[in-house]
């Protein structure tokens, strides 16, 4: 038995009241008589090896439809699924330590209908740093919120909140923001057709905090989304 | 032969307490029961696609349940929470003369690698799983995962860092695909 075995954990059993509870959700959630959606197939080109360091990403890449491999491994890596459809939707910087920090949100689909989305900050303080997520997310508009990496020895920097989205509604060139003491007005990115701003004056959210509006050419709000934390 | 309600039942309590305990050495006990959950409502949507044994797979979704539960970015626990973790989860030897490291040692040691380093030994060491059981976990070639591993246990057993490392981690040399 080497030095670690010796600490192996002890299996304790399962408390039988939750056990069941949790059993019965989990049979109530799923049919396994009825018949699952085919996967889509991964339609991915892969932007190749990446490092800290080297790694490299840009306007032509995402023009051009390629798709970083360290995303598609991060997106992997918090879908329980196959993640298709990857794409870019937008980036956003934040001014921390008094550095421009740009995080690229890039965004895609499992295979349970889940919104998976990852937040790449390709230039980190310490090479290329991800944070991503997937559930039943809106795809016009959502929020998320987001540190520059540190050290563990270090005190955690504050986290950035952002919003971001890709509009359905036609014609929409700008998308503003609004809460209680912001404003932040941005527009839609021709190549990716999304949007993404940081919201640097909130510390937290609760309950409905934003109101996002789609504008078109002519300043008319042609739609508008709430954003609340649930 | 049992229906698939049946077999399930028996795959979650047979299963189940093996992944409380990865989990909870990674989240804690609060969010570990969460974790499972999860995990198990996952197998069963993809229930007659588990492969045999099923652990390996049920660890891989768990871990993707636990990445997928960070929603800011990604960070490195604080060492002192590390160490809490596994604190919490570590199981009591008594601490034998000729024993190498004490427990508060090698919890310490194993808090201060980083974490593919540690996570190889706990899949193994604590886990249970094969080498190649616990490299299809961490997604790697078995050939891989039997250097960092290699690596982890030999950073594990040497001498402390200096306290004046600003970054007091055991990190073992780079290691090559």
């Amino acid at each position: 038995m080497n030095t670690i075995e010796r600490f192996r954990p002890e299996l304790h059993p399962l408390n039988a009241e939750w056990s069941a509870d949790t059993l019965e959700t989990i049979f109530s959630s799923h049919d396994p008589s009825q018949p699952r959606r085919i996967a889509k197939g991964r339609r991915l080109a892969l932007f190749g090896a990446a490092t800290a360091g080297v790694f490299a990403v840009g306007g032509v890449a995402y023009a051009t439809g390629l798709v970083p491999g360290l995303v598609t491994d991060e997106l992997d890596a918090v879908s329980p699924s196959g993640v298709s459809n990857v794409h870019e939707v937008a980036s956003f910087s934040t001014g921390s330590d008094g550095k421009t920090h740009t995080f690229e949100i890039w965004r895609g689909t499992n295979e349970d209908g889940q919104t998976c989305t990852a937040v790449l900050e390709a230039r980190g303080n310490f090479g290329p740093e991800f944070g991503g997520s997937c559930g039943d997310y809106p795809t016009d508009a959502w929020f998320d919120a987001t540190s520059v990496s540190y050290k563990i020895n270090e005190t955690p920097p504050p986290s950035t909140y952002f919003v971001y989205g890709e509009p359905a509604l036609d014609g929409v060139e700008t998308v503003r923001v609004s809460g209680e003491g912001f404003e932040h007005s941005v527009a839609i990115d021709p190549a990716t057709g999304g949007y993404a701003v940081a919201i640097p004056e909130l510390e937290s959210v609760s309950g409905h905090f934003a109101t996002v509006e789609f504008i078109d050419a002519d300043g008319t709000v042609v739609g508008t989304s709430e954003l609340s934390d649930r | 032969m049992s229906n698939p309600q049946e077999q399930f039942t028996e795959l979650w309590n047979t299963e189940a307490p093996h992944v409380l305990a990865f989990a909870k050495r990674h989240v804690g006990a609060e969010a570990a029961h969460d974790v499972v959950a999860e995990t198990f409502m996952v197998a069963w949507r993809r229930w007659g696609d588990l492969p045999t044994p099923p652990i390996p797979w049920l660890l891989v979704t768990a871990r993707k349940v636990i990445q997928n539960r960070a929603r800011t970015s990604r960070r490195n626990r604080a060492l002192e929470d590390r160490i809490a973790l596994l604190d919490g989860v570590a199981g009591y030897a008594a601490d034998t003369a000729d024993a190498a490291l004490t427990r508060r040692e090698a919890l310490e040691r194993l808090a201060l690698l980083d974490e593919q380093h540690r996570e190889a030994l706990m899949l193994v060491s604590w886990d249970g799983l094969t080498n190649d059981q616990a490299a299809a976990v961490l997604g790697i070639k078995p050939a891989t995962f039997r250097r960092r591993l290699s690596r982890a246990r030999a950073a594990l057993l040497a001498p402390s860092s200096s306290e004046s490392d600003p970054e007091p981690r055991l990190v073992p040399v780079q290691e090559r695909s």
